[in-house]
């Protein structure tokens, strides 16, 4: 006998089924009472296959959102692993959107969301329930104190009141807010709202956290500790998804990055990946007299592809593709009288990556 | 910051219901505002001024039994003791000053979206909100009225209680009708702005513009009283105590804009409070 998950595709509720390899068997979806038929091989008629795979937290399939006439998200399809991952892209570019549609506040005209191991993604509660939301601009209730605050947010997320006192003593300490969390919120500076925004968000330990812009506002000595929290918290497993446009703290954090624009996809993979860059593209300095160095530049013109070359009296610095053997290149460059001063695989950066995912382009240069 | 960072640490507790929930804002709402020195001394003059002489002499006043006349006809003792301008005036000011800042403070801080964001819809929210300031105004409309009765059942002389507990029952109704009559209106006001003082001072003041409304188009048509809230309300407490309306009212008419400035207020709010929800 095997044992597989299917999600029915009128009421989205994932079931087990068993049955023998290469068997078909007609089942009915113990939420809904759908019926449909089950294949063990591949799937048939009204219930299709989709396990689920473990490795992704949320699954966005081909979400359209419009507002009137502006199109908020259009056909964005996006794979959440369980990692911290980088929500990246220029100011209306549907990030926010992507959010509150992934919070249920806001319904796709297409599309679904899918949360792994999420029986009903239409149930608002139990969703929520696995959320927590740092948002970027200031939402804290100035006339409370930070410990009433967070306590209240933890009721409010379904805990006892003793155990959300407990647990908001327990996460403002971890956020360093010590005895200022008795004093009414208006006198906060913008670092240690900060602090309490995220105190909220975590304070019910949510199983997937959405982090808009965490370090906004903070000093360089906040901005550090606020990363060093998040890292913190991952460790624990969570999948934690930063909004930011601070490219060098989410090359920093993130393991995962996805990019948007205008409501589209443009980019996404693991961070690694991402900044690999292309096998055969390499970083050149080459120190020589002026009319050496252009004239090897013409040479590794006509041999190679030039991405960039930077010419300063006496140093050029040339980012060259299409490099199939070293040696070969040195060889080259010895016979030309040029000293080269340093020679490696060329790394991107996540900056690099951002602006040429908006050139059309992708990351490498193509 | 004073205290050494810990580690983080998960949290596997046991998780409430959904009741509990919003039990929690009812509960937060109501402790805030009884914490309000504004509120405190309309509650308590009001509680002097309107219910606590009543209380006394239906005390002391030697009566057969408890009557719907005590309560809203013209008794010769006690008045009409619901039927009272200064208990409206101490109901609205409390009102304006509870249901100000109820919607319209989180509009001002941005805070919705730390409720929405949580596993609460826009009407567990309303009613979270709405529960905690039912609590406050009941303390002023409902809770001495109910002393009120049992007072007077407590020193009747008589020995039909059915009839007086019938009455007390009534007045419950009655008391309950009027916390939600001046709520529903309350809270519409303060959804439509971020400005408290704008709301406080909306709900007073709209108030007092239907009633100037109603009484100035009332020598054309008597209908036209019922367009003040005030007349609105008393009418129907003529109603819960088996009174008719007057004859030149249309009834019809009153049903109509009873379930509108009770009902109307109330859709109102929730499509607003849901329009923010979802960001538009």
């Amino acid at each position: 006998m095997v044992q597989r998950k299917f999600r029915c595709p009128n009421c989205l509720g994932v079931e087990t089924f068993s049955g023998k390899p290469g068997e078909v068997i007609h089942v009915t979806c113990p939420s809904c009472g759908a019926e449909g038929k089950v294949a063990f091989n591949n799937i048939s008629s009204s219930i299709k296959s989709d396990q689920i795979s473990s490795n992704y937290k949320i699954n966005a399939d081909n979400i359209t959102v419009k507002f009137g006439r502006i199109t908020a998200l259009e056909s964005f399809s996006v794979k959440i692993p369980e990692d911290v991952v980088g929500l990246l892209g220029p100011n209306g570019a549907g990030k926010s959107t992507f959010i509150k549609v992934v919070l249920g506040l806001l319904k796709p005209e297409r599309g679904k969301i899918f949360l792994t191991d999420h029986r009903r993604p239409d149930n608002l509660t139990e969703l929520r329930d696995l959320i927590g939301y740092m948002p970027e601009h200031d939402c804290l209730i100035e006339s409370m104190n930070a410990f009433d605050l967070v306590s209240y947010m933890g009721q409010i997320s379904g805990m006892l009141p003793k155990d959300a006192i407990r647990r908001s003593h327990e996460v403002l300490d971890f956020v360093g807010i010590g005895e200022v969390r008795y004093r009414s919120i208006s006198s906060y500076s913008t670092g240690m709202k900060q602090r309490v925004k995220l105190a909220q968000a975590i304070v019910h330990d949510p199983e997937i956290l959405f982090l808009d812009e965490p370090t906004n506002g903070m000093d360089p000595f906040g901005k550090k500790e606020m990363l060093s929290l998040i890292s913190d918290i991952a460790k624990t497993g969570k999948t934690i998804v930063v909004c930011s446009h601070l490219l060098h703290e989410v090359e920093q954090i993130c393991n995962y990055v996805v990019i948007l624009n205008q409501g589209r996809l443009l980019k996404t993979g693991s961070m690694k990946e991402i900044l690999s860059g292309e096998k055969g593209r390499y970083h050149l300095e080459l120190r020589g007299k002026n009319k050496d160095l252009e004239k090897i530049l013409d040479i590794l013109g006509s041999k190679y592809e030039i991405v960039s070359a930077d010419y300063v009296i006496g140093k050029l610095i040339v980012i060259i593709k299409n490099i199939d053997s070293s040696l070969e290149l040195f060889n080259l460059i010895k016979k030309h009288d040029v000293q080269i001063r340093s020679y490696k695989p060329d790394k991107l950066i996540l900056e690099d990556v951002f602006i040429q995912s908006f050139k059309g382009g992708s990351a490498n240069g193509d | 910051m004073g205290i050494d960072r810990i580690k983080y640490r998960p949290w596997n507790g046991e998780k409430s219901s959904h009741f509990r929930r919003v039990y929690a804002i009812s509960r937060k709402i109501f402790f805030q505002k009884m914490k309000s020195k504004g509120i405190l001394a309309i509650l308590i003059i009001g509680i002097i001024l309107v219910h606590a002489f009543p209380i006394l002499f239906g005390a002391v006043i030697p009566h057969e039994e408890l009557t719907a006349e005590m309560m809203v006809g013209d008794n010769v003792l006690i008045g009409s003791y619901l039927k009272n301008g200064l208990s409206i005036i101490f109901i609205l000011l409390l009102v304006s000053v509870a249901c100000s800042d109820l919607i319209a403070q989180d509009l001002n801080d941005k805070s919705f979206v730390l409720y929405f964001s949580r596993p609460i819809k826009t009407l567990d929210y309303l009613t979270g909100k709405m529960g905690g300031v039912i609590g406050v105004i009941s303390i002023l409309t409902l809770v001495p009225l109910i002393v009120f009765c049992l007072v007077m059942i407590g020193t009747q002389t008589g020995d039909d209680y059915g009839s007086s507990l019938n009455i007390l029952g009534k007045t419950i109704i009655a008391g309950i009708l009027t916390t939600v009559f001046f709520i529903s209106y309350g809270v519409m006001i303060s959804s439509l702005t971020k400005k408290k003082t704008y709301a406080g001072v909306g709900i007073f003041i709209s108030f007092f513009v239907l009633t100037t409304i109603g009484s100035f188009f009332t020598t054309f048509d008597q209908n036209w009283s019922l367009v003040s809230p005030t007349n609105l309300l008393f009418y129907s407490y003529d109603m819960i105590y088996g009174f008719d309306l007057p004859t030149d009212l249309n009834p019809n008419i009153f049903g109509v804009l009873f379930v509108c400035i009770l009902f109307i207020p109330l859709v109102v709010t929730y499509f607003q409070v849901y329009r923010i929800e979802v960001g538009k």
